[in-house]
């Protein structure tokens, strides 16, 4: 049997997800300049939620995902508000520091809260997988695909058409003029951060299913978002949905032909020669160095 | 290192080692865990901090130090004496082969990769079993010396972590450490101060490698097991904090954040479960209260104190008058006035009023002509995608000539200067230096041909002291390689003492002596200016480019800064091209004047016809002829 079109499929439907969780890396670089190392343990805490919803208080699927959603939202904003603000005069380097921080707290919180061990997590649907030629998709994946295309494309119309979204396009690319011209900066900032990690909350929950849930598990899935952002070009939006694709497709190839013991070992071999060959990603604006 | 400071170290090594007794076997492996922290933190710091490329992945070269040594040891029998500098050596090549993509990435992506790095050494970690033994890890023998106690352990780690601050400190405090730096904050200036930036980065890379292996090589014979467990992501993020939290660029920071952090759970391990919770608080809060970590914050504040006015007056005006007794001159602006005694000229300062007398006018002098110009710009095209900022643009500069350049904003005055200075490549054309192609050397060679320039918004070093900015302009003097450096031989030191009292009398000859520890960026802006410029001639420069030398300064400070340059070309020969909004300026100082106006050369020739020129009235949109708006 040939494996391939299953391998394509699967690496698709896993790459949906990284996709959107770069989705939030990205759009939260872009406005604010910083990278939120913290992504992956916010998205596992807004997952946490969902699953203390959904095991011990009964609710359904979606309640539990417009929750963590909102708990997504009120990290990001906290995030901004709480953390980043005050420390506005630290060095980037400080900052990122911050954002790690953040990330210790929650992941540890979490354990703490609801212990360290991995806890299997509910799909979305059940019901028998669909079965099309040599290709098996379960109704799962089927359902974050479509769920990570229209979040994406919900992104982008939301960037493009809305007026939230052209100041947050202004914001990326003139802090500064942008907050002559009277975008409320700081707001843009704050809705950014939300926004993004709403996404990552999303993409939490439906991953989650795959991998398990544990306080220390989703440090492998905000790499593998950090690569897809990387291969797409850090500043690019279609860049990062590109790059998770990509790099789902790739990951899949890898463990069904290669080796399933060196997958990291590889995506970071080719992230490496991505970035030697191009040094500003897929998609991603070349740097222009100022000199004077 | 003079005998005083060799005595403060034997007697911080003294109660290092008298303090052993005092505590107890686990205690006693805490503090010498957090002396492997401190080698680590100290190798991450030469990097992050000093060379200004950030790294996730420094768990990955632990790794590779520890499992190194290990299997030096275990099979090939090596003792442990030369197995830990081995792993060092090797950990330092890997990190020289890591080097090869960071040369082209950005910081940020750089800091992706070597996360990425990390996770890759961690996952082949276990699956190279035949070799690292895989999951079950290796054991090794311990560090020992007679009998092989805790005690002992703790005293050897203490040795070896002071044997390599020692080494960071003759690395940092050398001219590599100052080019690190500059090179971190400046990168142009470093480069037009002949700072070759991927031979400076390759140093980076090796050291901090070197230090981060010999800090596993320690860890493995400290522990006497090891296992992939051991060098997660974790461990390159908590070495990253603690270099944050102790303060960045500095090595009392690494040592004091690498004690701190490994303490820190070891004092936290009584709240239980919620000590993890606290010791990320814990770092969220240091980066928010003490945005320059703990050493860095302590610095500032120490340096606020000593050279800031705003801080003196806040603290009122009993502090500053006897802080003003003291034998040294403390602020900028006290020592301008104590230096007026100096020869006058570079006595500038935002506020000075210093000289009430008129200076007699300088004698008039015609430039010296040599035989062919200096500086010969031919055809020269520079396109940004379809946006030609430069078309065409021909002039040439004689030798001794003071030629201003003049434009409207945009007419590509600046980018006509990164050309000559080889920081963007032009499309067509060609420039000539004295006859010789000028587009075959590179930025950072310019200096040595006499080319030197300045930035129009000050190219500085902010964190490095003024006299260590005037030592950068002599980098190329150096002569020492990285082993005499680190190993701090008799002849680095004369050399870098010969070279600092050099630095030191030019500047006690310009009155500025007092200035020489203050931080740059204390400083006021007339002063930073003023000691671009001095910096510019301590190059001892044929061809000077300064780009806007007086934009933002008094009428004083501009009629200075004109006599120094005019005296710069008098007495010392220098050829100058300069670019200026200042048209009062431009017409006092220059003997001819180029104007360019959307890339094109508009009008040249003697700065009155110039100024009269229709098109350059023209383009300056019809406003008054340019040489009435501000004379």
């Amino acid at each position: 049997m040939d494996i391939l079109p299953q391998l394509l499929v699967s690496g698709l439907a896993a790459g949906s997800l990284y996709a959107l969780m770069a989705l939030g890396l990205v759009l939260i670089f872009r406005t604010t300049d910083i990278v939120n190392f913290a992504h992956g343990d916010m998205a596992m805490f807004s997952t946490f939620i969902a699953y203390v919803l959904i095991t011990a208080y009964g609710a359904p699927f979606w309640a539990a995902l417009l929750a963590a959603v909102a708990v997504g939202f009120l990290l990001g904003v906290f995030m901004d508000q709480g953390v980043l603000r005050p420390a506005r005069r630290a060095s980037v380097i400080s900052l990122l520091i911050a954002t790690l921080g953040v990330a210790l707290v929650l992941e540890s919180a979490a354990g703490w809260l609801w212990g360290w061990e991995p806890k299997p997590f509910p799909r979305a649907v059940r019901g028998a997988p669909l079965i099309l030629g040599d290709v098996v998709l379960s109704r799962h994946s089927l359902l974050a695909l479509i769920v990570a295309v229209s979040c994406a494309a919900a992104l982008f119309a939301l960037l493009k058409f809305t007026k939230l979204g052209t100041a947050m396009r202004a914001v990326a690319q003139n802090r500064l003029a942008a907050q002559l011209l009277g975008v409320p900066v700081e707001r843009v900032s704050m809705l950014s951060w939300g926004i993004g990690s709403a996404l990552g909350a999303i993409a939490g929950l439906f991953i989650a299913p795959f991998v398990f849930l544990e306080p220390a598990g989703f440090v492998k899935v905000m790499l593998k978002a950090f690569a897809a952002a990387v291969l797409g070009g850090f500043t690019s939006l279609p860049g990062a949905v590109v790059g998770g694709l990509l790099l789902g497709v790739f990951d899949n190839l890898v463990g069904g032909y290669l080796t399933t013991q060196l997958k990291e070992t590889l995506v970071f071999a080719l992230i490496l020669v991505v970035l030697v060959v191009r040094p500003q990603g897929l998609l991603g604006e070349p740097l222009h160095r100022r000199v004077a | 290192m003079d005998r005083k400071r060799w005595f403060l170290w034997l007697l911080l090594l003294g109660a290092l080692l008298l303090a052993a007794p005092l505590a107890r076997g686990y205690t006693l492996y805490t503090w010498a865990l957090a002396g492997v922290y401190v080698v680590a933190a100290i190798g991450l710091n030469l990097l992050t901090g000093y060379a200004g490329q950030i790294s996730l992945g420094h768990a990955g070269l632990l790794a590779i130090g520890a499992y190194g040594s290990a299997l030096l040891v275990t099979r090939l029998d090596w003792p442990l004496v030369l197995s830990i500098p081995a792993a060092g050596l090797l950990t330092g090549l890997v990190g020289l082969v890591l080097l090869i993509p960071a040369l082209r990435l950005t910081a940020l992506y750089f800091a992706i990769a070597t996360l990425g790095f990390g996770a890759a050494v961690a996952q082949l970690l276990p699956n190279w079993s035949s070799l690292t033994g895989g999951h079950q890890g290796l054991r090794v023998p311990k560090l020992a010396l007679l009998t092989g106690s805790d005690a002992e352990r703790y005293a050897l780690l203490a040795v070896a972590a002071m044997l390599m601050i020692a080494l960071a400190y003759n690395l940092v405090r050398s001219h590599l450490g100052r080019a690190w730096l500059a090179m971190r904050d400046h990168e142009p200036a470093a480069q037009a101060l002949g700072i070759h930036p991927p031979k400076l980065k390759a140093y980076a890379f090796l050291v901090s490698a070197f230090f981060t292996g010999i800090a596993g090589g320690l860890y493995a014979h400290l522990v006497g097991y090891i296992s992939p467990g051991d060098f997660h992501l974790g461990i390159s993020i908590t070495l990253f904090a603690m270099i944050a939290v102790g303060g960045l660029a500095t090595i009392p920071g690494a040592v004091l954040g690498a004690v701190f952090l490994s303490l820190l759970p070891h004092w936290l391990s009584a709240t239980r479960e919620l000590s993890q919770v606290l010791y990320g608080a814990a770092l969220v809060a240091v980066v928010v209260f003490l945005p320059y970590g703990i050493w860095g914050q302590l610095l500032v504040g120490y340096y606020r104190l000593r050279f800031s006015d705003e801080r003196w007056a806040e603290r009122g005006r009993a502090l500053l008058a006897r802080l003003q007794r003291a034998v040294r001159p403390l602020t900028a602006r006290w020592v301008l006035r104590a230096s007026s005694s100096a020869p006058a000229d570079l006595a500038v300062g935002p506020r000075t009023r210093t000289q009430t007398q008129p200076q007699p006018p300088e004698p008039e002098r015609s430039p010296r002509r040599g035989e062919g110009p200096l500086l010969e710009v031919e055809d020269l095209t520079v396109r940004f995608g379809g946006l030609k900022a430069l078309d065409a643009v021909s002039f040439a500069v004689q030798e001794g000539e003071i030629v201003g350049l003049i434009g409207p904003n945009g007419a590509g005055k600046t980018t006509l200067f990164n050309v000559i200075s080889r920081f963007c490549p032009p499309t067509s054309g060609r420039i000539a230096l004295g006859g010789e192609d000028l587009l075959k050397l590179r930025a950072h060679q310019l200096i040595e041909r006499g080319v030197v320039r300045t930035f129009q918004n000050v190219g500085l070093f902010p964190y490095l002291s003024v006299l260590d900015n005037l030592l950068v302009g002599e980098h190329r003097r150096f002569r020492s390689g990285l082993l005499s450096v680190g190993l701090g031989l008799p002849r680095t030191r004369r050399e870098e003492r010969a070279l600092r009292a050099q630095a030191e009398r030019r500047l006690a000859e310009f009155g500025l002596l007092m200035l020489k520890d203050a931080y740059v960026w204390a400083l006021p802006y007339g002063t930073k200016k003023l000691i671009e410029l001095l910096r510019a001639l301590l190059a001892e420069p044929r061809l000077l480019l300064l780009d806007e030398p007086v934009a933002g300064m008094s009428q004083e400070e501009r009629e200075r800064i004109a006599q120094l340059i005019r005296r710069a070309r008098d007495e010392g020969g220098v050829t100058v091209l300069l670019v200026e909004h200042d048209m009062s300026f431009v017409m006092g100082l220059c003997d001819r004047v180029v104007a360019l106006s959307f890339g094109k050369v508009i009008a040249e020739g003697r700065p009155e016809e110039v100024a009269a020129h229709p098109a350059v009235v023209e383009a300056y949109l019809g406003e008054e002829v340019p040489l009435g708006a501000r004379a």
